[in-house]
């Protein structure tokens, strides 16, 4: 018997009764949030829940009997999940601000992330001394940075829906009439107010975590030495690939992205950091394997907190190191374990992302499919070389696609036809340009002539993807809308996703 | 590294491949016809690139946001990375943003104003571009001529004093862009005070092409001046579905009237205009 054989039983074997109580009691938390993001009762519904828990727990003192302990352990997992969204539900409105609604306020308050730099205005967070967070839209002048205190005063407004909003520049060409609930999304944030072009006046500035600071810094010189060498919009797009920046893209070019299917490629997904952490783990190859991937570790850390350290950036970020330790180890058992124990961690500390946070689904999605089904089909193409590591970025591509489809078009109404052939011109080229882009800011930083070079590989490479956006978004029917495509179709379709890699995987273990 | 030694000859000859497609991009984008005047699609502002038979290139406002840097990118070459000049007309943001973006991502020589200024503080920044690029500074003035190429300049016929404290259109930078036989009128946001005004000035303002002053605005390009200019072409340069209405239908009738054919960069995008000095086709 080898190694592996050994190792693979041992697994299977460690399927024991301690997994299964965790997997218990995270399927119960998970359940309570849910519910509670749907229908929210406040406390009673989850005190309700803990009591049949107790109920039940009395029972199996009374009697032996192993169900019993199962559904004491349930309800209570469903309670405390229904008491955590509640708590977070909470945390965040300050009464003070409450009844202020619509009126006229005077605040002081930190930029509290980097502000999103829009077209025609400045988008950014502003947290008060008493830690209440404000969405606030300025004109593109002055320039603040993440850190600055503000002194501001205007008019406090709740989120409301986009249909009955007028968003500065909001972009009448999304033609897909699909319903996008902007409280909810803030709200996961703990964002609850929001305030249009009010009057600014500088405080003071370096109010921030200096390490972030230092970060963002180095983030805007690098993108500062692209854009000196790469003309527009190459330089945003590789801005966007390289470090997820904020720039705006053009509301034309964003939109061919959505039809082709690839608008994933700049918002800095697992994907792209699967790129960077690989790259990373490479340079430091030649220290023993966990230095390596601690190395690995380390960057992919650093490289989230200078994209911004957004929440979502370090959720893509861990999920794509599981996904990545799943292919180079290929236990897909205990990742899967570490897949779900994080997803768990995610939601017990933001409750909220598990419905509202479109991209922690999918990224979720993703690695799952990067796990359960890449292996399965890159078996099935044997037929594709893998000189360029060709057939493992097709199955890559392939899996991952297919595990996020369902999702995409119940969330957008949209279904990209080109999305699978622009995925797989475009894909195999973007690790590439990644390198020439990094080459290019990081040498840039020092001095432009050096850049060069690089600079014009990666135009090159850029003007070939642009071209292909360009040609196959002016297909006449690049993307259908299905508007219809409801919950049930939704559920409908990871069942059977999920049935057919069931079979597949036991086909494959009889198989061997 | 083997591998490398050994499929040198194909690395060599790729090299050598791209090489050669780089120099024919490079022949053909400096092969130069007579002069163009690109009215650039920066949405709801102006941007007017200038580029000289002999490759001077001059950029007269820009746009209200970083959409200038795109459309300058599509009238370049990509490895073109320098401006020879850059103009406000005057302080507004939908006139100098983009002449923000421009000093801060391309090497710029020269830049000219007319003086007049404000408080905003995108104004601040693009004089503190100015200062800290060690970018030539001109205060622009009546009587001015700049030499582009020979036979082609650029005549400063507004302000007439710089002076700091002029209502912003009243301190209008207005130019006019002769190549031969060709002229271009470029009125920024002239409104028809300071048409009459000019009127008073200049004996001859007869002009090829006339940019519109401010987006189409109602308060500018009175019958007077649109009589005295008389172009061939009048451009307008306004973004789709402004909250302005620009341009506004009064003025949209009235070059009707006067049967001057008329581009908007809302309707077709950039405009692009090429004269050999004598004559100029629209792109």
């Amino acid at each position: 018997m080898t190694e592996a054989e050994n190792q693979r039983i041992s697994e299977l074997c460690s399927l024991n009764v301690k997994h299964k109580t965790i997997f218990l009691l995270i399927s119960g938390f998970v359940l309570g949030t849910t519910i509670s993001s749907f229908v929210n009762f406040g406390w009673t519904l989850a005190l309700f829940f803990i009591f049949m828990g107790v109920i039940f727990s009395l029972l199996y003192f009374l009697n032996h009997s192993k169900i019993f302990l199962i559904i004491t352990l349930f309800f209570i997992a469903v309670g405390m999940g229904q008491l955590r969204y509640n708590q977070s539900d909470l945390s965040g409105r300050q009464p003070d601000l409450q009844n202020k609604i619509e009126q006229r306020v005077a605040l002081v308050g930190i930029v509290a992330d980097e502000p999103e730099q829009k077209e025609n205005y400045v988008r950014f967070v502003l947290e008060t001394e008493n830690k209440s967070k404000i969405l606030i839209y300025v004109q593109s002048y002055p320039n603040y940075q993440y850190g600055d205190k503000l002194k501001i005063s205007g008019i406090l407004k709740k989120p409301e829906n986009f249909n009955n909003k007028m968003l500065p520049n909001s972009s009448s060409s999304i033609n897909s009439v699909t319903f996008f609930d902007w409280p909810a999304y803030l709200a996961k944030d703990g964002i609850y107010y929001e305030m249009f072009y009010p009057q600014t006046e500088f405080l003071s500035a370096g109010n921030g975590f200096w390490l972030k600071e230092k970060l963002f810094d180095l983030k805007a010189e690098f993108l500062s030495a692209i854009a000196k060498v790469v003309p527009e919009p190459h330089s945003a797009f590789l801005g966007g690939i390289t470090v997820g920046a904020r720039e705006s893209l053009p509301e034309s070019l964003q939109e061919k992205f959505r039809q082709t299917g690839i608008a994933h490629v700049v918002a800095l997904s697992g994907y792209n950091i699967t790129i960077v952490a690989e790259a990373i783990m490479l340079f430091f190859s030649f220290l023993p394997q966990y230095l390596a991937i601690g190395g690995g570790v380390m960057g992919v850390i650093l490289f989230a907190i200078m994209t911004g350290a957004s929440a979502t950036v370090l959720r893509a970020s861990i999920m794509a190191l599981l996904a990545l330790t799943a292919r180079a180890t290929g236990r897909i058992y205990t990742v899967s374990w570490a897949l779900f124990l994080a997803g768990f961690f995610m939601v017990l500390q933001n409750p909220k992302i598990l419905r509202f946070d479109t991209s922690f689904q999918l990224s979720f999605l993703a690695t799952l499919g990067l796990i359960y089904l890449s292996p399965i089909i890159k078996n099935k193409l044997r037929f594709i070389t893998n000189k360029f590591n060709l057939r493992e970025i097709f199955s890559a591509t392939v899996s991952a696609q297919i595990a996020v489809l369902p999702l995409l078009v119940y969330k957008t109404g949209l279904f990209s036809v080109v999305g699978l052939p622009v995925n797989f011109l475009i894909l195999p080229f973007i690790p590439l340009t990644m390198f020439f882009g990094f080459a290019t800011g990081i040498f840039g930083m020092f001095n432009t002539l050096i850049s060069l070079p690089f600079a014009w590989a990666s135009y090159g490479l850029l003007q070939y993807e642009l071209f292909i956006v360009g040609i196959f978004a002016k297909l006449p029917f690049v993307a259908v809308n299905i508007s219809g495509f409801s919950e049930v179709f939704l559920v409908l379709s990871y069942a059977a996703i999920f049935w057919i890699i069931f079979h597949l995987r036991k086909k494959e273990k009889s198989a061997e | 590294m083997f591998l490398f030694l050994k499929n040198f000859k194909y690395y060599f000859l790729g090299t050598l491949f791209l090489g050669a497609i780089f120099i024919w991009y490079a022949v053909l984008a400096e092969t130069r016809e007579g002069l163009k005047v690109a009215f650039l699609d920066v949405g709801q502002g102006d941007a007017i690139f200038i580029e000289a038979p002999n490759g001077n290139q001059v950029l007269i406002d820009g746009g209200p946001n970083k959409a200038v840097l795109r459309e300058i990118s599509k009238q370049m070459p990509f490895y073109d990375r320098s401006i020879d000049g850059v103009i406000l007309t005057h302080p507004h943001l939908d006139h100098y943003a983009g002449l923000n973006e421009v000093m801060k991502k391309y090497k710029v020589n020269l830049g000219m104003d007319s003086g007049t200024k404000n408080k905003s503080a995108g104004f601040a920044e693009f004089e503190n571009l100015i200062k800290n690029k060690n970018i030539k500074q001109i205060y622009a003035k009546r009587g001015m001529k700049i030499n582009l190429d020979k036979d082609l300049h650029l005549d400063i016929l507004l302000p007439v004093v710089n002076n700091e404290n002029l209502s912003e259109h009243d301190g209008m930078l207005v130019s006019r862009l002769v190549y031969k036989n060709n002229s271009f009128l470029l009125a920024g946001d002239m409104e028809d005070n300071l048409e009459n005004f000019l009127l008073v000035l200049e004996d001859n303002l007869k002009s090829d092409v006339l940019k519109i002053g401010h987006h189409g605005s109602k308060t500018s390009t009175s019958e007077n001046f649109l009589g005295w200019v008389n172009p061939d072409l009048a451009v307008i340069s306004a973004g789709k579905n402004n909250k302005y209405g620009h341009p506004h239908q009064e003025v949209t009738e009235r070059l009707a009237r006067f049967e001057i054919p008329t581009l908007r960069t809302d309707e077709k995008g950039t405009v692009v205009i090429k004269s050999d000095g004598e004559k100029n086709i629209v792109k």
